[in-house]
């Protein structure tokens, strides 16, 4: 059973206090090889945004819809009071789960000590539930550029991890393949449960790395290996060591940050850092990939009022036709990873049209599939999120290696831009 | 589509020209983005060119048969040297006989010194004529033919051009004439705007823009209006997702037309925008009232030009955007009346 959350903090840092005894808690029962508390895990999590076509709303509207009990803390810290399940044929209670902070209109941070499956389970029912509510996507593109450019930085001696993930699951049979299409493939904790063994397996490109090593040789030896196994490009999680504080802070590509450090002050930090950081880059996306014509102007007809650039993906590996076919069948499913609506018009055996919807954020979106790669248009006025969904599971179930663009610009230039940004310590 | 076919329709044309003028990978690009790697970016698109005044009352009193309010398919602007290119996608060429050349002319006197007086900061135009490669000879021809007779009945025509389509193994090749690279500063006569074409696949990239429906055969036509259907119908589908229980809505189809276009709509001549409309009213709103007609406690229902949706539980929601709502994107298409291409 994870320790009592403060029910009724008179503020909120009488629940930073609470946080920062059971990191301090938790870090030492990592140091000592187990977990004696559970860890602090933060869900970064996007909202609409002004600034698109869609009206915000307050954090407490969007959660007590959800059928949460939410209690101010603060203006902006909330407490979440969840059903959760008691004893056999006890009814559901509400208790307290986690709390909430609004890091901004569209951005809340979402931190509780359930374990971390429990965590998870309840972050993407309030998501699929609410369509006005996402992760962020924190892509493989994203994730090697926040290596790159942060965290093989912070020391040679220190240790970072790097997990890697890929699971071609197209490539299996339909009927095997639609059981994994959804959303809970491959948590972690189902894997390490070591289970496994006993299970069939089903052939296919089924990739997991880990890298736990000082830095300094992790950045010598990743870029090698990468050239002789393309799986090693779909970075999954990034270890940050903390700048400040012993331990350190895991991310995932769903936007979960584990603290493994002694300090929660120091793990909000970073995810604040990592907010940052991904708003600058999903408002990068839409400033040049909104597809927008303007009228013209009223006193001149001069002016480019035709914007808008496409997102094109090209897979390093082509697909096979029985791969694409799969991945057709079952992109467009309710439940499907890809959450896209639609009726795909086939232009060839290995080519769709689409001319549908984003089916969790339930706006427009045009995209060309094929066996070699994507071309996205993302209407004027829609979340930025579409694209960098689509990117993350692009990598992790389709291809590994790929390039990518938005316009004229390589993705990485962008992530790469803002990150570079970030660190010289112009946030915006 | 086979590729060969996909030259000659308009539909494809106007949308390649435009990907062409869509920033790119220089590598990874979709459509090569010639235009915009030589400078040129999008302006209008088959936005009606007003002449001036005393052009009009020349064309008024004219033997020659001009047309008063020429439209190009496309207009892309170079600020930094003022000059803009004037383009107008063609399945063939034409002789001067025809009563194309009424069109024709009226593209050629707005590239002249009207466009510089109409389109003031910008100072000159060329008129780009793209068509099939094999037709660039005769069209070149009946092009300088007719700016002759402008001429001679003292009118001042622009300079023009021809661009062609052809395909060349899995490559479709764009190719200029000396008075493009000339205007342009462009060195290349010819360049590979898409590759790996394949005789089993469409070709065409996501369509941006929505021409009249005047292509070549029904097989087309029934495509682009399927394309079409699809995406009112996505955007419909988003809007009843999302409208929360007791709130309601109402959208008319100038409303969804704009929004299905990202309001390249508002730029479409009359004609289009009000066969648009009709198609919108016939082929969902119709058949959502029509569905709905005989179901008690209906969401749903259209007067005049709106379709009005509001849920009055969450079960009635839940059927609407189940199931019912989608229904209307299965099946034939009905008409959309248009504008024949001449």
């Amino acid at each position: 059973m994870p320790p009592t959350a403060p029910e009724k903090p008179k503020d909120r840092f009488e629940v930073y206090r609470f946080f920062n005894g059971l990191s301090a808690e938790g870090k030492a029962g990592l140091d000592e090889g187990r977990t004696r508390a559970p860890l602090v895990k933060t869900f970064l999590l996007e909202h609409v945004s002004g600034r698109s076509k869609r009206q915000p709303r307050q954090p407490a509207d969007i959660f007590r819809d959800l059928g949460n009990e939410m209690v101010n803390v603060d203006d902006t810290f909330l407490c979440v009071k969840a059903p959760v399940k008691q004893e056999p044929n006890q009814p559901l209670k509400k208790e307290v789960v986690g709390y909430l902070e609004q890091y901004d209109e569209r951005f809340f941070a979402y931190y509780t000590v359930e374990a971390s499956q429990e965590a998870r389970t309840r972050v993407r029912r309030w998501i699929s539930d609410a369509p006005d509510l996402d992760s962020t996507w924190f892509s493989s593109q994203l994730l090697l550029s926040l290596w790159r450019k942060d965290v093989s930085m912070r020391g040679n001696a220190r240790y970072s991890k790097l997990t890697f993930k890929h699971e071609s699951i197209f490539e299996m049979p339909e009927d095997a393949a639609s059981i994994h299409d959804d959303e809970t493939v491959g948590d972690d904790e189902a894997e390490h449960e070591g289970n496994g063994e006993d299970q069939p397996e089903r052939e296919r490109r089924k990739a997991r790395f880990e890298m736990g090593d000082r830095i300094g040789r992790i950045r010598e030896s990743l870029e090698k290996l990468q050239a002789n196994y393309a799986p090693l490009y779909a970075l999954y999680s990034l270890r940050f060591p903390s700048r400040a504080q012993k331990g350190s802070h895991d991310l995932f590509q769903h936007g979960q940050i584990t603290n493994r450090s002694d300090s929660f002050e120091d793990h909000r930090n970073t995810a604040r850092y990592l907010y940052r950081a991904y708003k600058s880059v999903l408002e990068a996306t839409e400033n040049v990939a909104w597809n927008d014509v303007q009228p013209p102007p009223k006193d001149q007809a001069f002016g480019e009022n035709f914007k808008g650039v496409p997102l094109i993906v090209r897979f390093q590996e082509e697909l096979t036709e029985s791969t694409f076919k799969r991945w057709m069948a079952l992109a467009f499913t309710k439940r499907g990873i890809f959450r896209l609506w639609g009726n795909p018009v086939w232009m060839g055996t290995t080519k769709v049209h689409v001319y549908g919807a984003d089916r969790h954020l339930w706006q427009p979106i045009n995209v060309e599939l094929s066996n070699k790669g994507i071309v996205a248009i993302l209407p004027s006025g829609t979340c930025g999120n579409t694209f960098h969904r689509l990117v993350t599971n692009i990598g992790r179930f389709v291809c590994p290696k790929f390039d990518a663009w938005l316009g004229g610009k390589p993705f990485t230039a962008l992530t790469d831009a803002v990150t570079s940004s970030m660190e010289d310590g112009h946030e915006k | 589509m086979k590729s060969e076919a996909l030259i000659r329709d308009p539909v494809f044309q106007l949308n390649l020209l435009v990907w062409m003028a869509k920033e790119q990978p220089a590598e990874g690009y979709r459509v090569r983005p010639f235009f915009f790697q030589t400078g040129f970016r999008p302006m209008y698109i088959q936005q009606p060119f007003a002449l001036p005044e005393q052009a009009q009352r020349a064309i008024a009193t004219a033997t020659l048969s001009i047309t008063a309010k020429p439209e190009p398919e496309l207009l892309l602007q170079r600020a930094a040297d003022k000059k803009a290119l004037y383009l107008e996608a063609k399945a063939n060429s034409f002789s001067p006989d025809s009563t194309t050349t009424k069109q024709a002319r009226g593209h050629l006197l707005a590239c002249g010194p009207a466009f510089g007086e109409v389109m003031q900061p910008l100072s000159q135009a060329l008129l780009c004529y793209v068509l099939p490669s094999n037709k660039c000879g005769p069209m070149t021809d009946c092009l300088t033919t007719l700016a002759a007779e402008l001429r001679a009945s003292s009118f001042a025509p622009g300079d023009h051009s021809t661009h062609g389509l052809a395909l060349n193994g899995t490559d479709l090749i764009y190719s200029v004439d000396d008075k493009f690279k000339q205007f342009t500063g462009t060195t290349e006569s010819s360049v590979v705007v898409m590759r790996d074409l394949q005789d089993e696949t469409d070709p065409s990239p996501l369509l941006l823009v929505y021409s009249d429906d005047d292509s070549p055969d029904e097989q087309h036509r029934n495509h682009y209006r399927q394309v079409l259907l699809q995406k009112f119908v996505a955007i419909l589908v988003c809007d009843a997702n999302l409208l929360p229980v007791g709130q309601p809505y109402a959208v008319t189809a100038r409303e969804l037309c704009i929004k299905a276009t990202d309001g390249v709509f508002q730029y479409l001549a009359g004609d289009k925008q009000t066969g648009m409309e009709r198609f919108i009213r016939v082929n969902i709103f119709g058949r959502i009232a029509k569905f709905w007609k005989e179901k008690p406690f209906s969401p749903v229902k259209v007067e005049g030009q709106s379709l009005f949706i509001n849920y009055k539980d969450n079960l009635a929601k839940g059927e609407f955007v189940a199931r019912r709502i989608r229904e209307s994107d299965l099946g034939g298409f009905g008409l959309w009346p248009g504008r024949q291409r001449s």
